[in-house]
């Protein structure tokens, strides 16, 4: 089992790396469009199957430690993406969106220890799987609202959409988001109180949390009382984008937090 | 007549805190203050108390949220009534269609609105037009998350104002009551009765990943519990106690020059390997030094421990004489029963017991926040869920032209899902 979830891993890995080839071809290309969508869906199938492989093999979810928080994300875009672009059809195109991401993540996790460890007991909990779940569905909902934001900047128009129709999805995307991230927080902030009898302890993770969780409340907030659309709203939008990733991914640079899953494995000797 | 001064600056101060502007701009504010005055200095490393303080106590923080408060009261208030005013109030269609009006070929407003009342619009008709509504009352779900936020954070001050957190050992084999009286510290009574069966710690292979911590509780009835630190024991609706920490707790035999012997449990910080912990040694004037190796083994000539569990316990101890002198009699690595002799007294580890610390935790807020929570939950998915759908329809001799609005995502959306509804509705006929 161990041999099979290292073989689906690389197969991810390789087939994001083809799909991102394909996007960049599809530039110049048209017709590298439709390959570059059925490699993207394979590295989505290869993404949950190797997750559900290292789930086994590790004996929990594979969103503990760096190594298994950027092949949770990965297969987060890669399936999220899949599952758009089957839902709705006019945004099958959304691929080329989470790819790169994806195999950012990827290669970003590359750079820590990957061998499955059984959970430390303050991580055995649903409700920290609830957490992350939540985590998730928030990280890729914002991502899908921040590239769009960013294609509109770079004078594109996402997957085709005109001003109205890529406004109306980032609204969405934001609302789906901010629902989930407060989900996250709420579940983050219960599990918190259980094991240490306080809500919230001003970790840097959780005041980066709260800083990007108000910084979307703003922009949200921008949306629906003055109508921002175009720029602005995209401005609003990818100026939150790096408090986001800091908040999710701080912990892999600064430990000082309950949020540090990289735990050295020393010997008493 | 002029305006009386007063009551029109009392309007003006009111329109102010009812306004959007002044309810973005403080939250504006806050994510600024969020900004410059936390994240720094939490990423130049201060400690969490550090960033507590200063996000809990400083002035334009504490402003920050007072007026976050008001302005969420406030303008929830205010919109609330606005948009049931709002949804109760029968819309009517524009006089003549909008430029951008979809047309539905071979439909007539009887049809339209038979359509429409199947699918729980509120239709009003006029002359040649009509105007329908579904989910008239959505608008509000934003009033009620804001609510709901309003009485998380009144539940949240009453929380950290009431909640009561008590900690104490209990060692294996004692009653939870009995090591209450020792700390000196009350706990409910319905925990007090319990009484430390066992604690089992576990440790990953030789590494220092915990895998393992439960504590294994009996109850005066017989029944027994499990603690672990993710699953605590509700002891009551708001109150739970759980397990924080473990540590060792071994048994000191002395035996005097009469013979006379007493044993003492003595809870010490042995945990992890390494550590060392001193006691006085109760009855003689004595005190030990103690470094547990929990997994005793030799490497390379010297004494270690080859994994975190307890296997193979051996303890390194160095006795000291009481007073100034401070003089090292003894110093010798013995395990379970193993006696020391020191000026005719015998000091021995007779047995090793583990203790746990236990955490007992009452929160009497407790559901008024999980109220504020529920209500802002439904708050967001009424709105969310249940958008308020609006739709015109304009009658001519072939057909009608349709118009629309869906909450959140404008008019284009509103249209679209109009137009499908009543191409569906054709079709299907």
């Amino acid at each position: 089992m161990t041999a099979l979830m290292n073989v689906l891993y690389s197969a991810t890995f390789l087939l994001t790396l083809l799909a991102v080839t394909a996007s960049l071809v599809a530039i110049a290309r048209r017709e590298a469009m439709p390959v570059g969508r059925w490699i993207a869906n394979a590295a989505a199938i290869a993404a949950l199957a190797g997750f559900a492989a290292r789930w086994y093999v590790a004996g929990h979810p594979a969103i503990f430690g760096t190594f298994e928080n950027t092949y949770a994300l990965a297969a987060s875009l890669l399936v999220g993406a899949t599952a758009i672009g089957i839902w709705r059809p006019r945004l099958q195109d959304i691929w080329r969106w989470a790819a790169p991401w994806a195999l950012a993540a990827l290669l970003y996790g590359t750079r820590f220890r990957s061998d499955p460890v059984p959970l430390t007991i303050s991580e055995q909990s649903l409700w920290v799987d609830v957490h992350v779940a939540f985590a998730w569905v928030a990280f890729v909902a914002l991502l899908a609202a921040t590239t769009s934001a960013l294609l509109r900047l770079a004078g594109r128009k996402p997957l085709g959409m005109d001003i109205e129709a890529a406004d109306r999805f980032i609204t969405e995307c934001l609302m789906a988001g901010f629902s989930a991230f407060t989900a996250m927080l709420a579940t983050g902030s219960w599990y918190s109180f259980i094991i240490f009898g306080v809500f919230w302890q001003w970790s840097t993770v959780e005041t980066l949390s709260l800083a990007a969780w108000l910084g979307y409340a703003l922009v949200i907030h921008g949306r629906l009382f003055y109508r921002w659309s175009g720029s602005l709203l995209d401005i609003g939008v990818v100026a939150v984008l790096p408090v986001l990733v800091a908040a999710y991914f701080i912990w892999s640079v600064i430990p000082d937090t309950w949020h540090y899953f990289d735990i050295p494995l020393m010997k008493p000797y | 007549m002029a305006p009386n001064p007063l009551t029109e600056g009392t309007r003006r101060v009111r329109a102010l805190i009812e306004s959007r502007a002044v309810s973005f701009w403080v939250l504006g504010a806050w994510v600024a203050l969020t900004l410059v005055w936390l994240v720094p200095f939490q990423l130049s490393g201060q400690s969490h108390e550090t960033i507590r303080a200063i996000a809990e106590d400083w002035l334009a923080f504490r402003a920050v949220y007072v007026a976050v408060g008001l302005t969420t009261v406030v303008c929830a208030w205010t919109r609330m009534a606005r948009d049931m005013r709002r949804a109760q109030r029968t819309g009517v269609a524009h006089p003549a269609p909008t430029p951008d009006a979809e047309r539905v070929e071979g439909m007539d407003l009887d049809g339209v609105e038979a359509t429409l009342k199947m699918r729980r619009y509120a239709v009003t008709r006029s002359d040649g037009s009509l105007y329908a509504a579904r989910h008239r009352y959505s608008l509000l779900g934003g009033s009620i998350f804001h609510f709901g936020i309003v009485l998380l954070g009144v539940s949240l001050v009453a929380h950290l104002l009431t909640v009561d957190s008590t900690t104490l050992r209990v060692t294996e084999g004692q009653s939870v009551g009995e090591a209450a009286a020792v700390a000196g510290v009350t706990v409910p009574s319905a925990f007090r009765y319990f009484t430390l069966e066992s604690i089992e710690p576990q440790y990953f292979e030789d590494v220092l990943l915990f895998t393992k911590l439960e504590a294994r509780l009996s109850a005066a009835d017989g029944s027994s519990r499990s603690f672990s630190l993710s699953q605590p024991h509700w002891i009551g609706p708001t109150t739970f106690a759980s397990i924080s920490d473990y540590n060792l707790a071994p048994h000191i035999e002395t035996t005097g020059p009469d013979g006379t012997a007493q044993e003492y449990v003595v809870a010490m910080n042995l945990s992890p390997p390494g550590a060392e912990d001193t006691v006085e040694v109760p009855g003689v004037p004595l005190e030990m030094s103690v470094i547990a190796y929990p997994d005793h083994g030799v490497v390379d000539g010297r004494d270690v421990s080859l994994s975190y569990n307890i296997i193979e316990p051996a303890f390194l101890v160095a006795v000291k004489e009481l007073g100034r002198t401070g003089l090292l009699v003894a110093r010798e690595l013995v395990r379970v029963g193993e006696p020391i002799e020191v000026g005719g007294y015998t000091i021995r580890i007779s047995g090793l017991s583990r203790y746990g610390t236990f955490r007992v935790t009452s929160a009497p807020a407790l559901p008024f926040m999980a109220l504020g929570f529920l209500v802002m939950t439904a708050g967001v998915l009424w709105r969310l869920v249940l958008r308020k759908h609006s739709v015109m329809v304009w009658a001519d001799s072939d057909g009608v032209s349709v118009d629309g609005w869906l909450d959140m995502a404008g008019r284009s959306a509103g249209r679209e899902l109009g137009v499908e509804l009543l191409r569906k509705a054709r079709k299907a006929s």
